[in-house]
């Protein structure tokens, strides 16, 4: 309801709406006010015709209008035990008018019967009394408008006793045109349509009769009341329309007569009302020992017996219009006896109740009986055989096509037992086959199969319960009365195999069974047929328990992921036994593998936890957190082939990380543990000097170190995005050390600065040319390699340095600069030469030359101290070595190892931008090199008799200058 | 407005309701129903007992039929044809209780609409062509003015559902209850609140998208 509307719901809607139409009464809401007054009204003219018009149809039509109103039923006496018994003077004989009139109205209903098929059902009444009866032929009726009378006479007659009971049907009972559906289950309605009856009840009798209604008619019987055989009414049968089943006593057999409706009664009462609604398919015709009524026509349990007398009963049904030629038995007929004309005789009943036998004894002499038949029963033509008993086979050739008879449903039970678990409830108008027939303890049964809601159905019904079409064609087996054995039906059909999900783990072996095919009436419980036995029974120990709250029901599959097989559905509100728990490696969920019992099916599965909550008391332990949160950032190891762990803070982390270097790549293998902590991502972040891509169409090769011949970490694609972190030269070329992500791996290495190109916007910074001069500077003198084996060329003018070239014996050299060593004090010279089409630059000591006479070098110079400027003099402190990083951070790139208890000099200190934590920027030699880089304030302790004035820090926090691995030391002059 | 709104809005309602008063428009539910079964008995043998019942349906019953059909002259003959069917079917008829006499003539209304509209080829109808007669004779500016919304409201009527008009006319022009309607059409008595809650919204939005609607929370405001 939008807003205009002030009704919130249909209450008040009710209330404006009530309002406005019955009060007349202006509600304020414009829509309902106009459509109020919307209405169109008759003119007054029109009103006034109509009604004169009427008014002359009215006297047309009821000229003679009654003395006096139909009596309701709330007007009637109410009928106690001892009520008058029906005074002779109202038991006349029928006036042919009036019976005339009722063929006349026979013959309409005829018609209607015709028009509606299968509708016709007929009204009996019954009386009897005990051990007494009185009976109520055709020729007597009671005269409809004096019901008044009878009970106003309220005079008792005593009724002369019988020994049988006679049940009469007047034709004019039968009811036109109605069906069960029809008969009203309202009480009200019920009692009016009752109006007609006419009961007479005395102490040994009740005589009752009814005259022609409109479609109902009602019985009132009082049932003897002596001594175990009083009847006992259930509270339960008080419902009024309750269906019963007129019943039998002897061998249980439901009379082909009609369901029977309780219409009045009190608990523990004498006096019942009853309504026998018979359907125009069903012979209603017999005599009985005893009659029953049962809410069903199995539950034996309820029955109740309401006659009581030995003496036989007799129900018959009479039409005069139109009787039709019926075959049957003159004698007792046994099961597989071959009829002769001396068992059959000709008998007519009313086309109303005609029931579907044989015509003329000649059609029936020579076939086989395939029931018993009692004497005066017709000949049922589905009853008898066309072939003698040894032909006819167990199992139908061709399947009979049946439907539910007599009863709304037709109850498909797995085997040929009444306590056999149903597999099916098929409605009446729904066909099934028959395929096979037995007699199973006195009982026969019919095996049939048919769809329902596109599943299979296979079981077996009671024959009584269907009606065979004969005229399909189909011959039905003879059975014989033999016990057989019956063969359970096998409960899983072959075309639900595929529906059925084995899982066979080492602790288990679970078979569930999903039938798919609709199959809401298949049976709950299938047992599994195993093909081999479980080793090991599942003893699997609850580890918490739950209860599934998805409304639409929680999915059990074979394993925690779901692609993984659905093995079936637990209701909402089902509790659930959980016996392990883990986090599904796909999703990421927590799964609980569990038992749960379905419908008496035991089913093992994995769900998903957040399905489900705890139940009291029961809560599951914690699960760690996804381990797939875990990223591994490694820094590329500058010497191949060794394994190392990664760093990373591993103390709360119970997750092994291995990170193994090969030649290919990095390799990383991670293996939670069970029971993990927050992992903590590692990750390292140098800045970043620039950005770019791979441009090498053939792939560009990632190398451990700066040089061609050193080991080869990846082939990284082209266009590949990299970022650069440090550039350096090596082979002569400069090197740009990167980190490339390579498959989700990150890699760091070295890469030829020619095999990338930068990125739009961002440009490296061009690396100082060292190494490389640009000019060749005059040379100062020459000097001739004087050593036999060789002169060793170095970077550096120490003997410490690296060798860079060996210059053969008698070799001139361009000396470019000479100055002393500070280790030695020696001459070294710096030259250049060429080797092969190299060009090296490097120092040699003056013990391996001499000095040309025609180009005399100038006088050594004095000693150069280098002595960098050192703010003060520190040594390493930590035990296990301390990293030399190029950056004053922990990000950055580690320069080398320093080994404990060196001294360092420290020429720069910072803090880091990173962290904030001081750093040193340190000179020292290790093994003969010096080496420059950043130690961590903390990995240093003053050495002793240096006083180490450090200056305070500046501030805003400054950044060093980026340093090569190995940086050649400036040399202040003296 | 909210529920509590409404009840103040029914209860100032309630306080001006109009005593009941079976002439008026005919179709005063006010009247005691319980008589009704007894007319209903009585009308095969009394003629007043027919005359009354005549005159509290006939109202209701041709304002019905007349928004079903689309001439005066149809609603007329329908509506003749249909009492002439319940004077005759009378005495089959069986009173179940309150309401059941109103569903079952109701029912006899609309089967002669239903045999109306199989023999003549059905027409778009056009309430427009029913002018409902002022009850209390306004004045002709507010009578054209009434004349105006009822033309307008009939309009947007034919714009609903076949079946949802069929619960309307019978709820507004038919008079008839929920489970009187129900029994008629052979629906649920839920069903025929929710087509009717959701028949009303959709009028609703259509009748406030007019634009000669005017915006009733003024006067809702005034009531409060």
């Amino acid at each position: 309801m939008n807003d205009l509307f002030p009704a919130q719901n249909h209450e008040e809607l009710e209330a404006l709406l009530r309002h406005r139409i019955e009060a007349q009464q202006a509600t304020g809401v414009p829509l309902l006010d106009d459509l109020a007054e919307a209405q169109p009204e008759p003119t007054p003219e029109f009103t006034r015709e109509l009604e004169a018009h009427l008014m002359q149809h009215w006297h047309e039509q009821y000229g003679e209008p009654l003395k006096e109103h139909p009596m309701t039923y709330a007007q009637k006496p109410k009928r106690k035990f001892g009520l008058p018994m029906l005074p002779d003077d109202l038991i006349q004989p029928e006036p042919s008018k009036r019976r005339e009139a009722r063929r006349s109205l026979a013959g309409v209903a005829l018609l209607i019967l015709i028009m509606f098929g299968t509708g016709v059902t007929a009204l009996m009444t019954m009386s009897w009394r005990g051990g007494a009866l009185s009976s109520l032929s055709d020729s007597h009726d009671v005269q409809p408008d004096r019901t008044a009378d009878l009970y106003a006479a309220d005079r008792t007659t005593e009724a002369t006793p019988r020994v049988f009971m006679d049940l009469t049907m007047d034709p004019s009972l039968i009811i036109r045109g109605q069906s069960l559906t029809d008969f009203p289950t309202d009480p009200d309605s019920l009692v009016k349509a009752a109006t007609d009856i006419v009961a007479t009840v005395t102490q040994e009798a009740i005589n009752l009769t009814a005259t022609a209604s409109r479609g109902f008619g009602v019985a009132t019987a009082t049932p003897v009341s002596s001594g175990a055989d009083a009847v006992t009414i259930p509270a339960g049968w008080m419902t009024i329309g309750v269906p019963m089943y007129l019943i039998e006593s002897t061998g249980g057999r439901v009379v082909q007569g009609g369901v029977v409706r309780l219409i009045n009664a009190d608990e523990n009462s004498t006096v019942v009302d009853l309504a026998l609604v018979v359907d125009q398919r069903q012979d209603v015709s017999g005599t009985f020992s005893q009659l029953y009524f049962a809410t069903s026509g199995e539950d034996a349990s309820r029955l109740v017996q309401v006659l009581t007398n030995s003496a036989p009963l007799r129900i018959e049904v009479l039409s005069e219009s139109g009787l039709v030629p019926v075959i049957t038995a003159s004698r007792e007929i046994t099961a597989g006896t071959t009829l002769t004309a001396d068992m059959l005789t000709q008998t007519y009943y009313p086309v109303e109740v005609v029931p579907p036998s044989y015509r003329s004894i000649e059609e029936a002499v020579g076939r086989v009986a395939r029931y018993d038949t009692q004497l005066g029963s017709p000949v049922i033509n589905g009853f008898i055989s066309n072939a003698p008993p040894t032909a006819i086979p167990t199992i139908m050739e061709t399947p009979c096509r049946a439907s539910a008879f007599n009863t709304d449903t037709l109850t498909i039970r797995y085997a040929p037992r009444f306590t056999a678990s149903v597999v099916a409830t098929v409605p009446r108008e729904t066909y099934v086959s028959v395929i096979e027939a037995i007699n199973d303890n006195g009982t026969s049964w019919y095996r049939v199969t048919g769809t329902l809601n596109q599943s299979d159905i296979d079981g077996w019904v009671r024959v009584d319960e269907v009606l065979i079409e004969y005229d399909m064609g189909c011959e039905l087996p003879l059975i014989l009365g033999r016990e057989r054995v019956s063969t359970p039906i096998p409960l899983v059909p072959t075309i639900l195999a595929t529906d059925i999900v084995a899982t066979i783990t080492q602790e288990s072996l679970n078979l569930t069974a999903t039938p798919v095919r609709g199959g809401e009436n298949l049976p709950a419980t299938i047992p599994p047929t195993f093909t081999m036995a479980p080793t090991l029974i599942p003893t699997a120990e609850t580890l918490c328990r739950v209860v599934a709250i998805n409304s639409t029901g929680t999915m059990v599959r074979a394993r925690p992921t779901t692609n993984s097989a659905q093995l079936g559905f637990v209701p909402s509100n089902t509790a659930i036994n959980v016996m392990e728990q883990l986090r599904g490696k796909d999703d990421a969920q927590v799964w609980y593998r569990v038992r749960v019992l379905v419908d008496q099916s035991e089913i093992f599965g994995w769900i998903v936890g957040d399905n489900t909550v705890p139940q009291t008391g029961e809560m599951c332990p914690p699960l760690p957190s996804s381990p797939s949160t875990v990223i591994v950032t490694a820094t590329p190891l500058l010497t191949e082939g060794v394994q190392a762990n990664a760093t990373v803070d591993m103390d709360a982390i119970a997750t092994l990380i291995l990170v193994t270097v090969t030649q290919q790549a990095l390799e990383f293998t991670a293996t939670p543990l069970p029971v993990a902590t927050e992992v903590s991502v590692i990750t390292a972040t140098p800045e970043v000097l620039c950005r770019g891509v791979t441009t090498n169409s053939d792939g560009v090769i990632v190398r451990a170190r700066p040089t061609s011949d050193s080991a080869r970490l990846a082939l990284v694609p082209a266009s590949t995005p990299t970022q650069v972190i440090q550039q350096t030269w090596g082979d002569g070329q400069v090197w740009y050390l990167t980190r490339v992500t390579l498959d989700e791996i990150e890699i760091f290495g070295w890469i030829l600065m020619d095999n990338i190109v930068p990125e739009n916007g961002s440009s490296c910074p061009p690396l100082p040319s060292t190494s490389t001069p640009t000019s060749t500077p005059e040379p100062l003198c020459q000097v001739m390699a004087v050593n036999a084996q060789g002169a060793i060329v170095r970077e550096r003018p120490t003997i410490y340095a690296p060798q860079v070239g060996i210059v053969l014996e008698n070799t001139i050299l361009n000396v470019i600069e000479q100055r002393r060593s500070d280790d030695n004090g020696g001459v070294w010279y710096s030259v250049r030469m060429m080797i092969g089409q190299s060009e090296i630059n490097g120092w040699i000591q003056w013990s391996d030359a001499i000095q040309q006479p025609e180009s005399s070098c100038p006088a050594v110079l004095p000693i150069m101290i280098v002595t960098p400027e050192a703010l003060c003099r520190a040594i390493t402190s930590n035990p296990n070595g301390t990293f030399l990083r190029a950056q004053p951070t922990t990000a950055s790139p580690q320069v080398a190892i320093i080994p404990p208890e060196i001294a360092v000099d420290i020429v720069e200190q910072t803090r880091s931008t990173n962290d904030g934590e001081i750093w040193y920027l340190i000179r020292t030699t290790v093994d003969a090199s010096e080496i420059i880089g950043w130690l961590h304030a903390d990995n240093v302790a003053q050495e002793m008799g240096w006083s180490c004035p450090l200056p305070p820090f500046p501030t805003p926090f400054a950044r060093s200058p980026m340093l090569p691995p190995t940086p050649i030391p400036t040399s202040t002059p003296q | 407005m909210d529920s509590a709104r409404l009840r103040q809005h029914l209860s100032a309602l309630n306080g001006h309701l109009p005593m009941p008063d079976s002439s008026e428009r005919g179709r005063d539910h006010s009247i005691d129903q319980e008589d009704e079964g007894e007319l209903v008995l009585l009308a095969t043998t009394n003629t007043d007992a027919f005359r009354t019942l005549y005159r509290r349906y006939a109202p209701r019953v041709y304002g019905y039929i007349a928004s079903r059909v689309d001439s005066i002259q149809d609603a007329e003959d329908l509506t003749a044809e249909t009492f002439v069917k319940v004077l005759k079917s009378l005495r089959q008829f069986e009173y179940r209780g309150d309401g059941s006499f109103a569903a079952w003539i109701f029912r006899i209304a609309l089967n002669q609409i239903m045999a109306f509209h199989r023999r003549s080829p059905l027409k778009t109808q056009s309430l427009e062509a029913h002018p409902s007669l002022p009850s209390a004779q306004p004045a002709p500016e507010e009578w054209l003015s009434q004349q105006e919304r009822a033309d307008r409201v009939r309009g947007m009527l034919t714009m609903l559902s076949p079946r949802r008009q069929e619960i309307i006319t019978l709820r507004f022009y038919g008079g008839l209850r929920n489970q009187e309607i129900a029994v008629v059409l052979g629906l649920n008595e839920r069903s025929v609140a929710a087509h009717l809650s959701r028949a009303l919204a959709d009028l609703q939005r259509r009748y406030r998208r007019d634009p000669r609607y005017d915006d009733p929370d003024s006067t809702y405001g005034e009531e409060g």
